[in-house]
């Protein structure tokens, strides 16, 4: 009434001077009200959905989105891993071929060997030597092979992309940038095999030391692109 | 001139000795790249992948004495 004046009729109820007045009691709620679930602004976007649709279920995974009991090294706390990327498993293909075609080679081979009597002077001890040798190749060749593909990995993080590269057994190089360096994120797809399985690389423009980071043959190189392209926006000052 | 005491089974056997022996160190190297690589990106794997580089190396040893034995 911000002190206004106003004329009150007074009105004698029940020979009572002080007016009615009703007061409804309320009892408070009881019932616990439920928490507001936690914002997570990594899990928010439709991107993410998409992400966790796509990604593998197994450790040895090529797309794996949101992974857990993964540490690299150079992670820091409060970093979370949003996406860790390998080659796509078809990339694969030929040393795993080739590797076959090692194990069945002995097999076809030395009897063919034995039975034209080439190379009479080569005992049995030499023969199962030999053997063994050529085996233990075939497992070693193929293990490195498997460790090229297994750790070159692609991360992105909500802070930055991490390149793991190791080209041979004593050249390994390990990049990384910021994702607010990042300038520009491109896909390239080119191939049969790249458009049947849906793999590609990623080209990521930055302004850091290395001017280029490319994720080579990754599986959904679009959903890839599209993620660091919202995490671009997030980092963006408004 | 050829040696009298020349044989070409010496010959092989010794050529494949090297041969192992260069393999031993290979293997060596690569078990010890590998615990890098480890600590570079470690996961549930990892038990694995060294438990195979270590048969590996010590399977490349045994191979490299029954050459030495055998052959």
């Amino acid at each position: 009434m911000n002190g206004a004046i106003v004329s009150v009729k007074k009105r004698k109820l029940y020979n009572s001077p002080m007016p009615r007045i009703r007061v409804d009691h309320i009892e408070p709620d009881a019932s616990p009200k439920e928490a507001a679930p936690p914002a997570s602004p990594t899990e928010a976007s439709p991107t993410d959905k998409q992400l966790r649709s796509q990604t593998g279920t197994s450790f040895l995974a090529a797309f794996s989105a949101f992974p857990k009991n993964i540490f690299f090294a150079g992670r820091e706390e409060g970093e979370d891993i949003l996406l860790l990327l390998r080659a796509h498993p078809i990339t694969t293909l030929p040393w795993i071929l080739v590797t076959l075609g090692l194990i069945l080679t002995p097999i076809i081979i030395f009897p063919l060997f034995a039975a034209a009597n080439i190379l009479p002077f080569v005992g049995v001890g030499s023969a199962l030597i030999f053997t063994l040798l050529w085996y233990l190749a075939t497992f070693t060749d193929a293990f490195i092979n498997f460790l090229y593909w297994y750790f070159n990995v692609y991360i992105v993080t909500n802070e930055r992309v991490v390149d793991l590269d190791w080209y041979s057994i004593i050249y390994r190089k390990v990049s990384s940038c910021q994702i607010s360096k990042i300038q520009d994120v491109s896909t390239v797809q080119a191939g049969v095999f790249a458009g049947i399985f849906d793999f590609g690389n990623v080209v990521i423009q930055t302004a850091a030391e290395f001017p280029n980071f490319e994720f080579t043959a990754v599986p959904h190189p679009q959903l890839v692109a599209k993620k660091i392209q919202e995490l671009m926006q997030e980092e963006e000052p408004e | 001139m050829i040696f009298p005491f020349f044989q070409f089974g010496l010959f092989v056997k010794l050529f494949a000795l090297i041969l192992i022996l260069f393999y031993f160190i290979f293997v060596v190297v690569c078990y010890r790249q590998i615990m890098l690589m480890n600590q570079v990106l470690n996961s549930k794997i990892a038990p694995i992948i060294k438990t195979l580089a270590l048969f590996q190396t010590i399977a490349v040893a045994v191979l490299f004495f029954l050459a030495v034995f055998l052959a």
